[in-house]
């Protein structure tokens, strides 16, 4: 090949500067000399000429290699990376125009800017020498979208017109968020691929009753309670007491059936996180959140004593001042729990929940650092403050990125993942009609 | 000749082809792959800078082509035209233009579009629907946020001859006045939907304070803030606030990603609503007419603009930062109280020529 520019340090392969990886080896560019060791293979000449498929003759290297040496003797996987190739700078343009049309179009368009959205973070993420795509109908979306504010309208009204509308609402949204949400995950699985297979979701019903129930709860109870028992707070209280505290069984086991139903092809998913295993991170953020709280409630008083000192004359202006330094070291309270309670909890649950999800030969690695991502949420909220919300897009690719850099998959090949006999269906009939009860609701 | 990475759509299985283009037909060779597409039955995915190129051939198979030349390359041959949108966000100069349409949209909305909305959305809702929205609103206030009035029984009846006497013959909606006591209110009235005006006993007491009753000049004065109340009314000047305000709340909201702004309660929405400084006038301007009609002078409308003034003046929350004083419709230190009493001094004189 004539623009050769790097030649593979596991395995000698000439490649091509654009390519992140070898293509005979997979092993990637700029790997460490440990991560090369892992591509060193000393059969893997001999691979190339063990013939073993029949109905797909044998493909020149790419993947191929590593499967049919794994068929005959199963050696050590291995590790690929993923590789991010978008830029903020680029996704700025996409993101501003995108906001550009949705304003002009009364929001209509963002079930569009959604569709180029996704594609842009799918279509830049490459993992062992391929890309993710995302291949959404933006009207399915636009039809979640409008059933989505339809909702949120009669929730917002709920109560201001009666009390039984109000009850009939609530019902409502307690019957179908549970099938909405469902699907809405199935929506977006079913239509990201990977190396042109597609994900899936493949959880019942019944599973999404049981885990979306008490999240509805904890969002819809306390205004059921509110207008229909007005006078008695300590139902509602004890209620919310109640929920709030096994929040994180809550959302434990929301992330186990997000997980548990995941499928890549006919290939499922299996998550071992137990129900009981945010407990740890949830309890170590509420005390720092207390440890906080009581080192607030010392410097508030002390710089009440000092401000009281110099105002003392003038009682109407220190008590002013004291509300005012209240909101103030209640609003830093806040920021400081959000800034850093917030990145700790998003750490922890994403390297949890990860770490605990496997498909049949694959294993996921997640190792995000709680400092680094600190650090890098400090810095992407302060940015976007300072530039008015303009900074947000590049704020968006660098967490995205920092994620990826992150992760790593081992596993032997995808030469045996095929098509689900679901997605093989729509493709053969070659219609969206599949598509029809398949709304997306995120925001 | 381009190299790329043919999937077909069946399995996983990454494999290495090269493509060959010639005319309208595009041929993909590799091991054990020989195949050829017109390329009318090929569609090219949106191009992004350093994403590979992502080629759909038909029934799920696609390929994939990395090096920018082999990208280039594919462009020419498949005579690939980027889409309106797709060149409009390639460019910085594109960006300032979405930049500069955005803020245009967002002036234009606040001072133009949503107003115009209200107007035609309001002029379509049947009276009917608005008492009833009153009726069931009424209730929810009444939860904490009015308390029952202490006005003695002879204050209330005065107040209420006064109140009948400023009602127009044929109101949009039938009137009805409340005495309700609010302190966050301050000396303050309020029109609700359906034809209600709630007065609070502070205002009552603002008026009453230099004489001790509620005749002559104080029962005119306590006519201006009634006159005034149920220019809102007649206007439906409550559900047009309402309107703007949620459309306001959803346009903040999809901008800035937060729906906890639109989820909040209405009743309290409705009573923090601020009402524009036109509709504000409109009201004055119903009051004025009202007055005339009567023979009442303005000007005691003007004096009790300058009361309230002053009396927020040295109010209690006088010495609170103005942003945390709650803003509130008539007493409120609007920057244009000096110009809304200047306009009824001179209502009273053009009424004396």
């Amino acid at each position: 090949m004539p623009n050769d520019d790097w030649k593979c340090a596991a395995c000698g392969q000439s490649n091509n500067l654009d390519s992140h990886y070898c293509l005979a080896c997979l092993c990637p560019a700029d790997a460490s000399p440990e991560q090369v060791a892992q591509f060193l293979r000393p059969n893997t000449l001999e691979a190339t000429t063990n013939d073993s498929s029949q109905n797909s003759p044998p493909m020149t290297p790419v993947a191929d290699l590593v499967t049919e040496q794994e068929a005959t003797n199963p050696a050590p996987s291995n590790i690929h990376r993923f590789h991010f190739t978008g830029s903020g700078a680029e996704y700025f343009k996409i993101w501003i125009v995108n906001l550009c049309l949705t304003l002009a179009t009364l929001g209509i368009y963002s079930a569009w800017a959604k569709v180029r959205r996704l594609q842009y973070f799918d279509r830049n993420t490459q993992i062992a020498g391929a890309v993710m795509n995302f291949h959404g109908n933006p009207m399915a979306i636009l039809k979640g979208r409008l059933i989505a504010v339809l909702l949120l309208v009669a929730y917002h009204y709920a109560f201001g017109f009666s009390k039984i509308f109000g009850v009939v609402v609530i019902s409502v949204l307690f019957v179908i968020m549970p099938w909405l949400l469902r699907n809405a995950l199935r929506f977006r699985l079913r239509n990201t691929s990977y190396r042109g297979v597609r994900f899936d979701f493949t959880g019942h019903l019944s599973g999404a009753y049981m885990s979306y129930a008490p999240l509805l709860a904890i969002f819809l109870l306390p205004a059921l309670a509110g207008a229909l028992f007005p006078k008695e707070p300590i139902v509602l209280g004890t209620m919310l007491i109640v929920l709030y505290l096994s929040w994180p069984i809550i959302h434990a086991s929301m992330k186990r059936f997000q997980q548990s139903y995941l499928a890549y092809g006919d290939q499922s998913a299996s998550y071992s996180g137990s129900i009981f295993s945010l407990i740890k991170p949830y309890l170590v953020s509420f005390g720092f959140g207390i440890g906080l709280l009581i080192g607030m409630f010392i410097l508030f008083f002390v710089s009440i004593g000092i401000l009281g000192a110099i105002f003392h004359k003038d009682v109407n202006t220190s008590t002013t001042w004291m509300m005012i330094s209240g909101f103030g070291f209640g609003l830093l309270c806040a920021y400081t729990m959000y800034l850093i309670a917030g990145p700790f909890l998003q750490v922890r649950i994403w390297n949890l929940v990860w770490n605990n999800t496997q498909f049949p030969g694959f294993t996921i690695r997640s190792e995000l650092k709680f400092g680094s991502f600190l650090w890098l949420q400090t810095m992407n909220l302060v940015l976007t403050l300072l530039t008015l919300g303009l900074y947000r897009p590049f704020a968006v690719i660098r967490t995205y990125q920092y994620r990826l850099a992150h992760m790593s998959l081992t596993g032997s090949s995808f030469d045996l993942v095929t098509q689900s006999q679901h997605a093989q269906s729509v493709a053969a009939s070659g219609d969206s009609a599949a598509d029809l009860f398949d709304i997306d609701l995120s925001f | 000749m381009i190299s790329a990475t043919y999937f077909d759509g069946r399995s996983a299985a990454a494999q290495s082809v090269e493509l060959h283009i010639k005319d309208d037909v595009i041929n993909l060779l590799g091991k054990g792959i020989n195949l050829f597409f017109t390329i009318d039955q090929l569609r090219l995915n949106e191009p992004f800078l350093a994403a590979p190129s992502f080629l759909e051939l038909g029934n799920g198979a696609h390929i994939e082509v990395a090096s920018s030349e082999g990208k280039a390359a594919l462009h020419q041959a498949l005579d690939f035209q980027p889409s309106q949108i797709v060149r409009w966000q390639q460019k910085w100069v594109g960006a300032l233009i979405a930049t500069g349409v955005m803020i245009g949209l967002l002036l234009s909305a606040y001072f133009w579009g949503i107003p115009k909305m209200t107007e035609i959305v309001v002029a379509r809702i049947p009276d009917s629907v608005e008492q009833q929205l009153g009726a069931e609103l009424i209730p929810t206030l009444e939860n904490g946020f009015f308390t029952p009035s202490g006005l003695s029984d002879q204050r209330m009846e005065q107040a209420q001859k006064i109140f009948d006497a400023i009602t127009p013959a044929h109101p949009r909606v039938p009137m009805r006045l409340l005495f309700r006591r609010a302190p966050s209110l301050g000396a303050n009235a309020v029109a609700l939907p359906g034809g209600t005006i709630v007065v609070t006993d502070q205002m009552i007491a603002t008026i009453t304070a230099k004489t001790g009753d509620l005749k002559g000049d104080q029962a005119i004065q306590l006519a201006g803030v009634f006159a005034h109340e149920i220019g809102h009314v007649e206007n439906k000047h409550t559900l047009k606030a309402l309107l703007s305000n949620s459309a306001l709340a959803v346009i903040s909201a999809s901008l800035f990603g937060d729906f906890s702004a639109v989820i909040t309660a209405m009743p309290v929405a409705l009573i923090h609503s601020e009402y524009s400084r036109n509709m504000e006038a409109q009201a004055d301007e119903f009051a004025i007419k009202r007055f005339h009609q009567l023979g009442y002078s303005t000007n005691h409308m003007a004096n009790l603009f300058e009361l309230l003034h002053k009396k927020s003046a040295t109010d209690d929350l006088g010495d609170m930062p103005s942003w945390m004083r709650v803003a509130t419709d008539f007493s409120a230190s609007h920057p244009s109280d000096e110009a809304r009493i200047q306009r009824f001094r001179q209502a009273a004189q053009e009424q004396e020529n």
